[in-house]
């Protein structure tokens, strides 16, 4: 039975047995107050007896036409008295009945004795028999009826009585019932109710201090074995849930240390790449050196019995070495420039490539060439890695105008779309488009070496650093004018001069 | 004292022979020692550590190579300048290594100078020539008891 059940039969319970407790109490006093009535009846029928009865008496001695009229009156008030009784109870009936027989061969004799003795003044009975038997039926109907009235008060307080013991017997078992109910609410129903509460408190008390495997169980079939039910329902749900997010954690803190592990390992490949670099500047450039070392060792101590052959192949020795001594100081600058951290803070480019002219310049004293600087080109960049590119731009723009009667050299911006593109432009022998895309890549030439000397690094040296910095580089060189090399250091990187 | 003296610390038998065949024809008369590692050099310079120094060099100058066995360069330098004795000991860095790294730390260490040894047969003799010249004669040094 559900407690919604349990708790609505104990009060329709303990609200009909108080019912039943007014119906009766309604009842009784109903039925009080028809005894009371009847009592009356039996009391005001009794003394109409006793009047008649002395009148009666009062005819047979002191006879007059008064007292007749007087006797009259009285038993017209007694045919009133019982024609006003309603017949209530069997027993009342019968009694009743009996009453009105008597009371109408009363008034029958009474008759009699009246047309027997006309004369008021004469006294009753008469002389005669008959009117003495009269006389004496009369009373005797007049004791008959008294008789009976006692019986109606009798009746009347024996129907109180029992009234008054049902209502005892009736209200008693009511307030037993009322007794019972409440006790039952109160020391079998509540403690079953507050009793699992109070247990699925602690229950509850104990999961959310995060003890997720604690079960909640009830065998009750009512509500509060729901509530259990609902409750472990909702402990088993946390429960997978807190489980896959420490699986989702567990593997989170995986994929971390996969990270870590992965950087760690980046960073070892990377110290090893710099242990190698290391290596190329110091092991690969000690041979080198000792091979053109003693080429130049055996010109010297012996060059007097060489002929001009051999002179040529040193030459040529001696040429290699420089040449590789050369590319493996470019390899390095590479290398070094992917690696090197990013220090950017204003810097003069125009005042670079001036500087850088000044020097080329005297390194090749005669040669003429023009040159023209744009001012004030100030970009936020590495100073070191930018002094790189204009190095190689400016070097290369000075290799490949080396053919030229006049040769031009020009450093400039334009401003494209809130972007500023500087560039480097000569009027050299500029390069072969179809080629373009070869020329940023490492060790890729677009000349002979016999031509232009160079190690094919340059460029690639010049691209790592600007997209380093987030810019762009490419370049134009339509036929026969020379070539431009353009750049941009990315957002930001550039600031107005 | 060993004025002019002039210790060489290069594990390359061909940079000591290049080396020492420039200073020959450059007519540098100094007297010089070579030490072919970086314990070598130490024992020249500490001397016998266990007698407190006993048979120990003090060269006008050092060429101190910083690729070495068993010692480097750099430890070497380190060693130096921590003891009392040698703490003052000019010396020159002279390396195939233009690693900035290096160049850093050898000049945290003390290093006097620090000069990269070029490829170029002509540019290194010039290097070395210059270098003679330069801490022999010119260079004025610490006075020593």
């Amino acid at each position: 039975m559900t407690v919604k059940t349990k708790f609505r039969v104990s009060a329709g319970l303990a609200i009909l047995s108080s019912g039943l407790i007014l119906a009766i109490v309604v009842w009784s006093f109903l039925s009080l107050r028809d005894s009371e009535r009847q009592r009356d009846f039996a009391a005001s029928l009794n003394s109409e007896l006793i009047s008649l009865h002395l009148l009666t008496t009062e005819l047979a001695f002191h006879p007059s036409a008064r007292v007749r009229q007087q006797w009259r009156i009285q038993y017209a008030m007694l045919s009133e008295t019982l024609s006003e009784t309603d017949d209530g109870a069997r027993r009342l009936r019968v009694l009743m009945t009996e009453l009105n027989r008597r009371h109408e061969s009363l008034g029958r004799l009474y008759d009699r004795l009246i047309e027997e003795t006309p004369d008021p003044e004469s006294r009753l009975p008469g002389e005669d028999e008959t009117t003495r038997l009269v006389y004496a039926s009369i009373l005797a109907q007049l004791a008959a009826m008294h008789s009976l009235s006692r019986q109606v008060l009798r009746a009347s307080e024996v129907a109180a009585a029992t009234v008054l013991n049902q209502v005892w017997y009736a209200v008693s078992l009511g307030i037993l019932v009322v007794i019972a109910c409440n006790a039952y609410v109160f020391f079998q129903f509540m403690p079953k109710l507050v009793e699992p509460i109070l247990r699925l408190r602690d229950a509850i008390e104990t999961i959310g201090q995060g003890d997720l495997h604690f079960q909640v169980w009830s065998e009750r079939r009512d509500e509060i074995g729901d509530v259990f039910r609902e409750v472990e329902r909702m402990r088993r749900s946390l429960l997978s849930s807190t489980l896959e997010l420490k699986e989702l954690n567990a593997n989170l803190s995986e994929a971390k240390a996969r990270l870590e592990r992965r950087g760690v390992q980046l960073e070892a490949v990377n110290r090893e790449l710099e242990a190698f670099a290391y290596s190329v500047s110091h092991d690969l450039r000690a041979p080198l050196r000792g091979i053109d070392g003693f080429s130049e060792a055996l010109v010297e101590d012996y060059g007097d019995r060489f002929d001009g052959n051999a002179r040529d192949y040193i030459s040529r020795i001696r040429a290699g070495c420089k040449r590789m001594g050369q590319l493996i100081d470019d390899l390095l600058t590479l290398s070094r420039v992917t690696r090197a951290t990013l220090k950017p803070i204003e810097v003069d480019l125009s005042a670079l490539v001036e500087t850088m002219v000044s020097k080329l310049r005297e390194q090749e004293p005669r040669r003429r060439i023009e040159t023209e600087i744009a001012p004030g080109l100030v970009v936020d960049g590495d100073p070191g890695l930018l002094q790189i590119v204009v190095e190689n731009l400016l070097e290369n723009a000075w290799k490949f105008t080396s053919l030229e009667e006049q040769a031009r050299v020009e450093f400039g911006a334009t401003e494209t779309n809130e972007e500023r593109v500087l560039y480097v432009r000569d009027n050299g022998v500029g390069v072969d488009m179809r080629f373009a895309d070869k020329l940023f890549k490492p060790f890729q030439r677009l000349h002979r070496d016999s031509d232009f000397p160079g190690t094919g690094i340059g460029l690639a040296t010049v691209a790592r650093v600007i997209h380093r910095h987030g810019g762009r580089v490419w370049a134009r060189s339509p036929e026969g004018e020379g070539m431009t090399v353009y750049f941009t250091l990315g957002r930001g990187a550039t600031t107005g001069g | 004292m060993d004025a002019g003296l002039l210790l060489l610390v290069e594990d390359s038998a061909d940079d000591e022979a290049l080396i020492l065949r420039t200073l020959r024809k450059n007519n540098f008369l100094n007297e010089v020692i070579v030490a072919r590692d970086g314990v070598e050099a130490l024992s020249y310079l500490l001397g016998d550590e266990a007698n407190g120094g006993d048979g120990r060099i003090a060269p006008t100058i050092v060429l101190l190579d910083l690729k070495l066995p068993k010692i480097d360069g750099l430890e070497v330098l380190e060693r130096i300048r921590a003891d009392p004795l040698t703490r003052l000991q000019p010396v020159v860095v002279l390396t195939s290594s233009d690693e900035e790294a290096d160049v850093v730390r050898s000049y945290e260490l003390g290093a006097n100078s620090y000069v990269r040894k070029p490829v170029d047969f002509g540019e290194f003799s010039k290097a070395v020539t210059q270098l003679g010249l330069y801490w022999m004669l010119l260079n004025k040094t610490m006075p020593r008891s």
